[in-house]
């Protein structure tokens, strides 16, 4: 009789313990995940622009590593930095959205960075982006 | 040399109130926010396209399922799995049109409500609906918003019987976008 409670009550304590870490688990970043291609922000973009539902196949909600030159920097309204990458596509760019804390580099900068794809408008976007520090 | 001044002066003149008719925006921001007496759920994104022609009154905005963000990560996996399916249907979108138009002038400042009716299609099912939209103009800036009601049953999302108390059946979506004039014509 004892053992059953004792039993119960280690099931109790790693139930609870799952479902703490469960309910705080930490959101994804991209930096710290292999990516699955690396590319120019012209390349991403002419994929999409070519065909949208064959890229987000490859790309979405994975990370991607992609290079390019930051058109605009800014912050939005959540405080997260968001960068554009140019492309020679006259509608769309790389749109980038820094994981909180994460710090960009000014407009006119040559970046390369990690963030994972949600997939394509007029621009790719890309969540949970870290800047790639050069060799 | 005087003539060729006044005649791009003139033609500048003429070309100005045809000009810059859109006006759009990368940076809108959607928020949405689920409330029952169990729980409380919100997520934001801040990468919301939107596109307002002034001459025509058609208004879109959409938005990436994948680009919104929640406190909770677990709650982001859900809501990206289980109920809308992002990876499947990436995109939300609105394509409509500002019913009376007239009625609201960009030029210049106030604040002009009407209505817009379009097609909003999430999760591959499209529904024609009607929203309360709000423009603002304010020192030549132009803002958009609208807050309107969603059930997820009528974008075929199934809510498990588990949840179910969890999950409202009136989903409140806030869009707020500034909007800026677009080149072209």
């Amino acid at each position: 009789m004892k053992k059953i409670i004792w039993i119960l009550l280690a099931l109790a304590i790693v139930g609870g313990a799952i479902g703490y870490y469960l309910w705080n688990k930490p959101h994804r970043e991209a930096a710290g995940e292999k990516a699955v291609a690396t590319l120019t922000a012209d390349e991403l973009l002419s994929q999409y622009e070519a065909d949208e539902t064959a890229s987000n196949t490859k790309y979405i909600d994975k990370v991607v590593e992609v290079s390019g030159k930051v058109s605009v920097a800014e912050t939005d309204a959540a405080g997260n930095a968001v960068v554009q990458l140019e492309t020679s596509s006259p509608m769309g760019v790389v749109h980038c959205t820094y994981s909180p804390g994460e710090k960009s580099s000014a407009a006119g900068t040559e970046i390369t960075l990690k963030g994972i794809c949600s997939g394509f408008l007029s621009d790719v976007q890309l969540t949970k982006c870290s800047e790639v520090k050069p060799h | 040399m005087k003539n060729t001044i006044l005649l791009s002066a003139v033609a500048l003149i003429i070309s100005l109130p045809s000009a810059a008719q859109k006006f759009g925006t990368k940076a809108g921001h959607i928020n949405f926010y689920s409330s029952t007496k169990v729980e409380d759920i919100k997520a934001d994104n801040h990468a919301v396209n939107a596109v307002l022609d002034a001459s025509t009154g058609d208004l879109q905005f959409a938005a990436l399922i994948k680009s919104f963000e929640f406190e909770k990560a677990l709650m982001q996996e859900h809501f990206n799995e289980n109920y809308m399916e992002s990876s499947t249907y990436p995109k939300a979108q609105f394509k409509g049109k500002v019913n009376d138009m007239s009625a609201v002038n960009l030029k210049k400042d106030g604040t002009y409500p009407a209505k817009a009716t379009g097609d909003l299609t999430m999760h591959g099912v499209t529904k024609n609906i009607t929203i309360d939209t709000m423009y603002k103009v304010t020192g030549g800036k132009v803002s958009a918003e609208s807050k309107f009601y969603v059930n997820p049953k009528d974008y075929n999302i199934s809510i498990p019987e588990v949840v179910k108390d969890k999950i409202s059946g009136n989903i409140e979506v806030t869009v707020k976008v500034n909007l800026d004039e677009l080149p072209g014509k």
